[in-house]
């Protein structure tokens, strides 16, 4: 979700589409990003808009956090094919 | 008074204060002989990135020109930018004073913040300049102010100007070391700094809100 409102703000129902989950449980996850700080939410008539609001420390944290769990996969799928080619091997 | 101050807005106008206070210190504990000119002028320098670095690092969550509904086009990039652009400089400012001899790092951190907020002001400007035209239909809609977000923005306003006082007067402290022109310039900028309150005064207290 937070990476989606890192690229603009967008409105609850916009969010709502990426993910398969209820709008409680949706509800219960922009409330709780809410009570962090790290998103604001602006009422535009009859839409909810979300957008982030993060410091410079926790968007650079946020980054770091994606760019080790894109490395955690990129070392997993290695070792997975590390070890087909081990299985492969006579 | 606490729903005033939110968390982000606490930190800021607290560091502030602090870090104020402790470049006081340092101007004192020099003027009295304490410490080492030198070192007072390290100390005071890594204080002024120190300040760089927290103002900036909560400058998009204080949001002062984005946050509802006091919304400004354009107001999230600006200060998202002007966020990074500050800590990197702060972190640069704290280097410089704390390992580069004093007289180059007072040169080198001087140009490097005064080339960032040359930097913010023309992204301000270039966006400000870009989503005039959208600012109606972004307006259209938005919840209107109540006294207390008026109050917290007006807040925000107040700190980011001392900030800027503060750091404007730092820069000319370093470049005009000593200079006769630098003592002219200062004297205009406590000028200029009673204009600018004055002001803001005005025109803050116009839109605030009648209960």
């Amino acid at each position: 979700m937070l990476s989606l409102l890192r690229e603009r703000p967008r409105s609850a129902g916009e969010l709502a589409d990426y993910f398969h989950v209820s709008r409680p449980t949706m509800s219960a996850h922009f409330a709780v990003l809410r009570e962090a700080g790290l998103i604001s939410s602006e009422k535009h008539g009859k839409w909810v808009v979300y957008a982030l609001q993060m410091s410079v420390l926790e968007e650079a944290l946020l980054a770091f956090t994606q760019a080790f769990g894109w490395e955690l996969r990129a070392s997993a799928r290695g070792r997975r094919k590390r070890s087909a080619r081990r299985e492969a091997e006579p | 008074m606490n729903s005033v101050f939110n968390r982000p807005l606490k930190v800021a106008a607290g560091s502030f204060l602090v870090l104020t206070c402790a470049f006081i210190a340092f101007a004192l504990a020099g003027r009295f002989g304490l410490m080492d000119a030198v070192a007072v002028q390290r100390a005071i320098g890594a204080l002024v990135g120190i300040l760089l670095v927290t103002i900036g690092n909560v400058l998009p969550k204080l949001r002062p020109f984005s946050a509802p509904p006091h919304f400004v086009p354009g107001g999230p990039e600006v200060e998202r930018f002007a966020g990074w652009l500050l800590v990197c400089v702060g972190l640069v400012h704290v280097a410089l004073f704390l390992f580069a001899p004093p007289g180059v790092a007072r040169m080198a951190a001087s140009v490097i913040a005064a080339g960032a907020l040359v930097a913010v002001g023309a992204k301000a400007i270039w966006h400000v300049r870009g989503n005039s035209r959208s600012d109606a239909s972004t307006r259209a809609g938005t919840t209107p102010a109540s006294p207390q977000t008026t109050q917290r923005r007006n807040i925000k306003v107040w700190l980011l100007t001392a900030f800027l006082y503060v750091l404007l007067t730092s820069i000319l402290a370093a470049l005009g070391d000593g200079q006769p022109w630098a003592h002219r310039l200062e004297s205009v900028m406590i000028i200029g700094f009673a204009v600018t309150c004055a002001v803001l005064f005005v025109l803050l207290e116009r839109q605030r809100p009648h209960r």
